[in-house]
């Protein structure tokens, strides 16, 4: 299965290779068995081992086996793998970074990414996004918020905009920004974010 | 100022120094002060225009700091830069409190030009305080430097 080159940062071969290098380079802590890395980033197993195996054949990743399962994780003496890394988290990371730095915040619903990283992160062509858009549904406490939002966005190097929303405004389409928001491309900050 | 503070953000990248300029920070300041006076002419009819001129105000404020002292934020992110520096830079003058909510107010005027947030009159009243102390203070502090 052939996917476009990802618009964030067109410089791999397809979207899916780009996801899978940012799932296996995002948490080198986490190492991920094959089956596991297909079912994540939505690719077939046969295009995942295809991939690994071209990655591997070129000394960025390595794969061990665990059992009867073939585990895959970054390899950190790759000449290539700082620069690599900082790439794919800058071109990858905001999903993951802020899931998790909205993980338990009391008093927000959902949270979704907007504007051109979200238009980038569907495929749509444009200038790399200069900020992060981060809409917040919900009722959190704002000091708050903009603290978490300061931090990822130190973490990430792009400046994070949260605009929050109540639910009842989201659910309703009451306002113009709301109505705007709903057809426009949207990166769901959910538990899939959570691993790239 | 703590020099270790802005230091360790010029070796991050987020600042870049440049030769003081400790006239145009005056200018910088006096429009900072234009602002906040521009502000309270139009609270009532237009709480959100006077609360974003009370952020730049404020902004204003911390770059006149700035150049006065020979720094400038690198490209991207300026406001967030702006609001680094503040925090680093200006802790001696204790107004720990109101560079805290410069971040604040900045996201807050963000969300206002869409539409999607109401500022309410505490907030705007919340403005007036930080941008006013944050204004006096660099100019006392310009002050007795020069």
């Amino acid at each position: 299965m052939r996917t476009d080159a990802p618009l964030l940062l067109p410089i791999f071969r397809s979207r899916g290779q780009g996801r899978l290098l940012a799932r296996i380079f995002l948490h080198p802590e986490e190492p991920i068995p094959l089956a596991g890395l297909a079912r994540e980033i939505g690719l077939d197993a046969t295009t995942v081992l295809r991939e690994v195996n071209r990655l591997e054949d070129a000394g960025l990743v390595v794969s061990d086996r665990i059992g009867r399962a073939r585990v895959v994780r970054p390899d950190e003496r790759s000449p290539f793998y700082p620069e690599l890394s900082a790439l794919l988290f800058k071109a990858f990371g905001p999903a993951t970074v802020l899931a998790r730095s909205l993980r338990g915040l009391p008093g927000v619903e959902a949270a979704y990414i907007f504007g051109s990283w979200a238009s980038r992160y569907h495929g749509e062509a444009g200038p790399a996004p200069a900020d992060i858009d981060l809409l917040v549904v919900g009722r959190p406490d704002r000091r708050v918020l903009a603290r978490v939002c300061r931090e990822a966005g130190r973490e990430l190097g792009l400046e994070v905009n949260p605009t929050v929303v109540a639910k009842e405004s989201w659910e309703s389409d009451e306002t113009p920004f709301v109505r705007s928001l709903k057809p426009a491309p949207l990166v769901a900050l959910d538990d899939a974010h959570d691993c790239g | 100022m703590t020099a270790a503070e802005v230091e360790q953000l010029l070796r991050d990248g987020r600042l870049r120094a440049t030769q003081p300029d400790p006239e145009t920070a005056l200018v910088e300041l006096e429009s900072a002060r234009t602002h906040i006076s521009s502000a309270e002419k139009i609270v009532a009819d237009d709480p959100e225009a006077a609360f974003a001129l009370l952020y730049d105000a404020m902004r204003k404020a911390v770059v006149a700091h700035m150049r006065a002292n020979g720094y400038r934020v690198t490209r991207g992110a300026d406001h967030v830069k702006t609001g680094e520096y503040g925090r680093a830079a200006l802790d001696h003058l204790d107004i720990d409190w109101h560079l805290d909510e410069f971040e604040l107010l900045r996201q807050m005027r963000n969300q206002s030009e869409y539409e999607a947030l109401r500022i309410d009159d505490d907030e705007v009243r919340e403005a007036f305080e930080h941008a006013t102390a944050v204004v006096d203070a660099v100019a006392r502090d310009l002050a007795g430097a020069s």
